[in-house]
């Protein structure tokens, strides 16, 4: 009887520690899912998305904009440049990528995934505009691709194009160029555009109006009439 | 009986005590394992400090003389200033004669100096140079970022070094007067080829290039651009909007870096007597709330359309001071390693950054980062700061938004034109009216376009926080000038007399996008 009602106890105390535990190891797993939900190795693929459409969505959620796959690939053992080309070329095809168009990766990483970006080129003249970047976790699933490669035609560089110092010549005052300001030739991948543009990527300073403000730019001009297509600027520390 | 109570009473307390002990044994070691977020050794501590371990010697004043003699009036040539020189390795050269690597490329003036006008060492193999030598501002600008990209690398952070980073410490540039004192990050987002540039302005008493944290800085929007993986996180200021969150952001992580690895809750006493308004020894900006006044958003977010407006660096400020709530909370929880942790934090909050992003984008990326590195241990935390600085979620607004525009052509000398040609550039008068009793969150305007002859090219501004029951009048002379507009131009190979479109995009955080659009006839 001694026996008996201790075992009970013990049962007892038991299933009190395990439900007590079981507590525990429930609000664990919930957890666990709550982070699963933030990294599904899920794959996420935003096809041609231009800058103009890019997801405003959160990470993983889909909008009417993007085509969802869920698909999970992962490749283990590569190094994450090694991954992210094998990706690459298996969807060679799919996307369409042109034999006249090169690819060179930069992978940048963090404590969270790596991401590898492939900028593409035609006979060594960078493409800008166009991209793919694919992003991965640490055990190299691919979790999220976006497409920005455009399989366009060659680009025509027989037709009769302005030097840099004729491109130089046409600006505006808006903007001052040294007089060896860098020129370096790119073309220019335009959203909707058949056939990429080549153009000269200028340093120069743009003067406003008013001669008050005077900020330090790249400015995009096309090679075969001088118009200027884009504006960067440099990040001031201070505006003036 | 009692007895056997007592015996099944400590046995029971027994059996609990042992499988509740296990219990805890293995939920700290879980927590030891997967919460704790990537392993701080004690040699990342000691990265952490920005001594570099070999190489040539330099002389420098870190961070610079007002900082490191604790007097506001220092200069370059004060006594104090040449006592508080101390020793630096310069490790990381390709050769011990010229301060670069296949990465980073100090000059003076250009990216194209000659070698022979830059700094050498002496016979002893040393960088000693005074202050005031412009040799000096070189040996700092290695060292002091060659010190924190080895910092962020080791904290697990591998960085886009796939184009050199030129740094020049006194820059010459056609357009830019001598006297000028700034300092301007490109990323040369064009040209995949072309280098990354820090360029430093100025040669008067606070000469930039004498300041540690003026590089650590620029640094930082270099830092930003990379491990947001290039995506443009604020491609509209990079574009010329006067001021977008992402601006905003862009500083305000700048500072950051800058601060917490210098273990000082502010930025730029060196170079603030440059402008006006401030005094020799005021910081530039604070991360921590000065003469007890507690700074919140509002404060510096509003758009009234009386004058008030969002300013860059004044949210940058606000957001540095959010960030650096965020610090001291982790280093109380942590005083060995809570620094660290934070700057885990941010920048990898970084990588889950999208294009344009906002301060909410932010806010998400860094509780996301902490859910994935800490396993959300500092969820309530984050939240606090946002919210205790005034950043709360807003209602949706009841009415949308109110938006009328007139489209105008630019000419080359500035002035506008009711007609527009092939080829030139175009910009709005845009009315914005929040009839509501909120105020509009985040309201930015966009151009857009499916017609590839019309491109934007500054694309879009951020205006702020629309205040209750007011109207921004953008272009008008009573409002915001013109600058505070969006900008295209339609390609010159278009024919006259052809009609393209474009979509003006108003959007706020707390209502539906409105777009308005429109033709423009050639």
């Amino acid at each position: 009887m001694r026996n008996f009602i201790t075992g009970i106890l013990l049962l007892a105390s038991i299933y009190w520690v395990w439900q007590w535990q079981g507590a525990e190891r429930f609000a664990a797993s919930q957890a666990d899912r709550s982070i699963e939900s933030i990294d599904p190795g899920a794959f996420l693929k935003t096809a041609s998305l231009g800058f103009d459409s890019a997801p405003k969505a959160r990470p993983f959620v889909a909008t009417e904009q993007e085509e969802v796959k869920t698909e999970t690939v992962s490749y283990p053992g590569m190094s994450p440049v090694e991954a992210a080309q094998t990706y690459l070329e298996a969807h060679r095809q799919e996307w369409n990528i042109q034999m006249h168009h090169d690819y060179k990766p930069v992978a940048v990483t963090s404590p969270l995934g790596t991401s590898v970006r492939f900028q593409f080129s035609q006979d060594g003249i960078p493409l800008t505009g166009m991209y793919v970047n694919i992003d991965m976790g640490a055990g190299n699933e691919i979790k999220q691709v976006e497409n920005l490669y455009r399989p366009m035609e060659m680009a025509d560089m027989k037709a009769e194009l302005l030097s840099p110092e004729e491109v130089t010549n046409k600006l505006s005052e808006r903007f001052q160029t040294a007089p060896d300001a860098d020129a370096n030739m790119l073309l220019f991948a335009g959203t909707h555009n058949l056939q990429p543009e080549p153009v000269y990527s200028i340093s120069a300073t743009e003067i406003s109006n008013d001669g008050q403000t005077r900020r330090p730019a790249k400015i995009l001009v096309r090679a075969k009439d001088g118009q200027v297509l884009d504006v960067t600027y440099e990040r001031a520390e201070r505006t003036e | 009986m009692q007895q056997h109570e007592t015996y099944i009473q400590r046995f029971l307390l027994v059996a609990i005590t042992a499988i509740a002990g296990l219990s805890t044994v293995s939920c700290s070691k879980g927590e030891l394992q997967g919460c704790a977020g990537p392993e701080i050794s004690s040699s990342l501590l000691e990265v952490r400090k920005g001594y570099l371990p070999s190489g040539p010697k330099g002389y420098l004043v870190v961070p610079n003389p007002i900082d490191a003699t604790g007097l506001a009036s220092a200069t370059a040539t004060t006594a104090e200033t040449l006592s508080s020189a101390k020793m630096f390795s310069l490790s990381e050269l390709t050769s011990a004669s010229l301060l670069e690597n296949a990465f980073l490329k100090i000059r003076i003036e250009t990216m194209n100096d000659a070698v022979s006008t830059l700094a050498k060492p002496n016979a002893s193999g040393e960088f000693s140079y005074r202050v005031e030598d412009v040799h000096n501002w070189e040996v700092m600008a290695y060292q002091s970022i060659t010190s924190l990209r080895r910092y962020v690398k080791a904290m697990g952070f591998g960085l886009d070094e796939s184009r050199p980073l030129y740094v020049t410490v006194r820059t010459k540039q056609a357009g830019i007067a001598a006297d000028t004192v700034n300092a301007y990050y490109t990323h040369n987002y064009f040209d995949s080829t072309a280098p990354r540039t820090i360029k430093l302005f100025g040669k008067g008493t606070y000469a930039p290039g004498q300041d540690r944290n003026v590089y650590w800085h620029e640094f930082g929007h270099y830092l930003n651009e990379s491990i947001s993986k290039q995506v443009g996180m604020d491609y509209a200021g990079d574009s010329g909007a006067i001021y977008t969150e992402g601006s905003a952001l862009h500083e305000c992580l700048a500072d950051y870096i800058a601060e917490s690895t210098g273990n000082v809750s502010y930025i730029g006493k060196w170079i603030a007597p440059n402008f006006e308004g401030y005094s020799a020894g005021d910081p530039l900006r604070s991360a921590a709330d000065t003469r007890g006044q507690k700074l919140t958003y509002s404060q510096v977010s509003l758009a009234d359309g009386t004058g008030a407006k969002p300013e860059r660096y004044a949210v940058a400020e606000w957001c540095s001071r959010v960030l650096w709530d965020i610090r001291q909370a982790l280093v109380a929880e942590s005083k060995d390693i809570g620094a660290v942790r934070s700057d885990l934090l941010m920048l990898s909050a970084l990588s889950l950054l999208k294009k344009d992003t906002s301060i909410s984008g932010y806010r998400d990326a860094v509780a996301q980062a902490d859910q994935q590195l800490f396993c959300g241990g500092h969820q309530a935390v984050i939240n606090q700061a946002f919210e205790n600085r005034g950043f709360v979620k807003s209602a949706n607004l009841t009415n949308p938004l109110g938006i009328t525009a007139t489209i105008y052509g630019v000419t080359s000398t500035g002035s506008t034109t009711s007609s527009i040609s092939p080829g030139q550039d175009f910009t709005f008068r845009i009315k914005i009216t929040n009839s509501n009793s909120q105020i509009a969150r985040n309201v930015r305007i966009k151009l857009e376009s499916t017609d590839s002859r019309v491109r934007g090219t500054t694309y879009m501004q951020g205006l702020g926080d629309l205040a209750a029951n007011r109207t921004l009048d953008i272009g008008s002379t009573s409002g915001l000038s013109f600058e505070y507009s969006v900008y295209g131009v339609v390609d010159s190979a278009t024919p006259r007399g052809t009609k393209v479109s474009y979509t003006l995009r108003l959007m706020t955080e707390n209502a539906a996008d409105k777009l308005l659009r429109g033709e423009i006839q050639l």
